[in-house]
């Protein structure tokens, strides 16, 4: 297994239905967002149900709101809106030995949520060993059934990519789960799994071609 | 805590294919059988509590077609009413629907039963396989006809494209997720602008949006959550109430987010609030064990000025001010001062509520709290032996410590008195006196100072009479030093 760090100035990853005025962000990235980025880096559509597993961890130093303008498509107009975004992120990526040779030399450019929001491979790690025990989870999405309490939104696993415009193949709810910053939020989101002992923190590894 | 059992290897778990352990908790969120679903999204979840809670049902599996109707029949009739239609859902939620006909130009032939075929004729919808899946609960294939926002509110308009795939075609949602969305309007409460209560498990959404559909039921308008101005105050109040009736294990897994939008044309905005799961608890519990305390601890959090307005409306404070008490939960800062009347010398709530909160929302670990409690106890059995103003004076010490050094002061004077009074043992050890100082520094609610503030609440709590007494002999004693001094000058 390798572990890909990518890291960003700003990240932002918008609730799939909340585009009118505000675009407040997900504390994380959703998991389609973690196929776009594999997509980039290979040169090609990656399918995640394809994936023997994918992990991922993100975390950011805070969260700010920016004004942008948008030139409307197919006609002469401006518009304003309100984007929350995460200032200095960091995203990890846990993904099978073969990925090492896509995120070395990138495809196109990777992105945490927007265009704007251009992310650099800070680090590729091999040989990541996780032990499995009692861990906090965090920076990640993970199933309602694994009962650990968190935000819960209907989420875009993967899209489909063989049309124009893509098309969603699978959705799911899941527990988005910010990264714990403290202690205490260590605890609360402490369950049964994959433990990263460099990071200190767990990994959920979702394993969506079962 | 939970036991750790032996470690296993991540390679095992790779090469053996091993499922990927997940607790098999109460989940009910797909059920591919019924007509509708959970599906995670708050406004089709709204939508369905809407059903359920009109047909008096608790799960989506047990609606009936029959029981569809019906609230169609009900909906219809009431968003066929110019209170509802321009009133409410064209001016805060669905600007110019067409379905709802909330739209101005069809005030003529908006009928409930116009509405009422619109709304059935969703779920009637012929599914198109060449659609693209629903985006929003994956099950269904997404209507032809484009969804933007008069029809699900924030989704986007055509007006502004450029956040749709392929830049034209609106939001992919289901005709019955659209149809759920329709339904939401009944169970939203409506503040200065719409909120929607998303929990999970569902049930508790059910019991959150319960009192919108009694306040429909009662007035045909909808619910204004007791005229509450603030989304936060609302759900706090709510949850004190709900409070009472959960037991605190069934909240483990629960969390709730506040969704508090408006969609109407001139504007679209939107808050998502999270309340994280501890605060849930620790306010359920406090509701349960100590209703009294948590008002105290409430009651101390609210913005003076605005307070300070509403001086001659006191009913309408909860309501319009806002609250640090809450502010600090939602935000994870630390609320523990609130637990303290520091003025009055005394304990605004009981040490279970205190140590409720400590453990299981600051993170401090029942060990270290124990610690802290004993410490206090001791310094207690030692100034209480100590005279009424020199008590005083000593707490007052304690009290003042801003800084690090000060707070080490306080112990070393105590250890004095110790010795000077001739209680045999020492105050703490040298290990002890350095936990104290340095093992709550690294997290930031759990520093120095939240060891001052429980050592205070537990000396507060044990000696508050003669503390109190000892304050007013120095005042007293003040006042006669200033007049004799006066005098002097004379």
């Amino acid at each position: 297994m390798i572990r890909v760090k990518l890291r960003a100035w700003t990240a932002s990853f918008r609730f799939p239905t909340f585009q009118s005025g505000y675009q407040p962000t997900l504390p994380v990235p959703p998991p389609s967002t973690i196929q776009g980025i594999l997509s980039a880096a290979k040169g090609e559509p990656v399918y995640l149900t394809q994936l023997p597993y994918v992990g991922y961890i993100f975390k950011s130093s805070g969260k700010g709101v920016d004004l942008e303008k948008i030139y409307a498509l197919g006609k002469v107009e401006t518009d304003i809106m309100k984007r929350e975004f995460h200032y200095n992120a960091e995203l990890y990526l846990y993904l099978p030995d073969e990925w090492k040779q896509y995120f070395k030399r990138p495809r196109y450019q990777l992105l945490l949520g927007r265009s704007s929001d251009l992310a650099i491979v800070e680090e590729i790690k091999e040989n990541i060993s996780l032990d499995e025990k009692e861990a906090p989870l965090g920076g990640t999405v993970v199933p309602i059934e694994l009962g650990v309490p968190g935000m819960v939104h209907a989420l875009v696993v993967e899209y489909d990519y063989s049309t124009v415009p893509r098309r969603a193949k699978l959705v799911k709810p899941f527990v988005v789960l910010p990264y714990p910053k403290t202690a205490a939020e260590k605890r609360r989101q402490t369950t049964r799994g994959f433990y990263d002992s460099e990071l200190g923190i767990g990994v959920y590894l979702h394993r969506w071609s079962r | 805590m939970r036991t750790i059992r032996k470690e296993k290897r991540l390679d095992k778990f790779l090469t053996k294919s091993e499922e990927q352990k997940t607790q098999s908790k109460d989940t009910d969120t797909t059920t591919t059988s019924s007509l509708f679903t959970w599906t995670g999204h708050p406004f089709t979840d709204a939508g369905l509590v809407a059903l359920l809670l009109l047909s008096g049902k608790k799960k989506p599996e047990e609606l009936s077609k029959e029981d569809i109707e019906n609230v169609v029949n009900f909906a219809s009739r009431l968003y066929a009413r110019k209170e509802w239609s321009s009133g409410y859902i064209h001016a805060m939620m669905l600007p110019n629907s067409g379905i709802l006909m909330a739209n101005p130009s069809m005030a003529k032939k908006r009928t409930p039963e116009a509405i009422k075929k619109n709304l059935l004729s969703l779920l009637n919808e012929k599914e198109d396989p060449r659609a693209p899946i629903c985006e929003i609960c994956g099950r269904r294939h997404a209507r032809i006809k484009p969804v933007y926002r008069s029809d699900f509110p924030l989704v986007g308009t055509g007006g502004v494209p450029n956040y749709f795939p392929s830049g034209k075609d609106g939001a992919n949602i289901c005709s019955h997720c659209l149809f759920l969305a329709q339904m939401m309007p009944l169970v939203a409460y409506r503040l200065s602008r719409v909120l929607i209560i998303h929990a999970y498990p569902y049930q508790l959404m059910l019991e959150f949006h319960k009192e919108a559909i009694e306040d429909i039921k009662k007035s045909e308008l909808a619910s204004t959550a007791r005229d509450f101005k603030r989304p936060e105050n609302f759900l706090f109040e709510k949850l004190t109430e709900i409070g009472t009736k959960f037991e605190i294990g069934k909240l483990e897994n629960a969390s709730i987010t506040l969704y508090y939008f408006v969609n109407n044309n001139q504007s679209q905005e939107m808050e998502v609030i999270y309340i994280p799961n501890p605060v849930l608890r620790f306010v359920a519990f406090a509701a349960r064990v100590d209703r009294a305390g948590w008002k105290k601890i409430v009651s101390m959090g609210w913005n003076k000025g605005c307070a300070k307005r509403l001086s001659k409306k006191p009913e309408e404070i909860p309501k319009s001010c806002s609250n640090d008490v809450y502010s600090k939960l939602l935000s994870g800062g630390s609320i523990l001062p609130y637990f303290i009347d520091f003025q009055n010398r005394k304990v605004n709530a009981s040490w279970r509520l205190l140590s409720f909160y400590c453990s299981e929302v600051l993170g401090l670990d029942r060990e270290a709290l124990e610690f802290i409690k004993g410490i206090a106890d001791r310094i207690v059995e030692t100034v209480e032996k100590l005279p009424d103003n020199k008590l005083s004076r000593r707490i007052r010490e304690l009290e003042r410590a801003e800084k690090l050094y000060q707070f080490e002061s306080f112990f070393i004077r105590v250890e004095k008195d110790r010795q000077e009074l001739g209680i045999p043992e020492a105050l703490m050890s040298f290990d002890d006196f350095a936990r104290i100082l340095t093992s709550y520094g690294e997290d930031l609610n759990v520093s120095w100072k939240t060891v001052k503030n429980l050592l205070l609440f537990r000396i507060y709590e044990k000696l508050h009479d003669r503390l109190m007494k000892a304050s007013a002999e120095e005042v007293e004693a003040e006042e006669n030093e200033e007049e004799f001094e006066e005098g002097g000058e004379e």
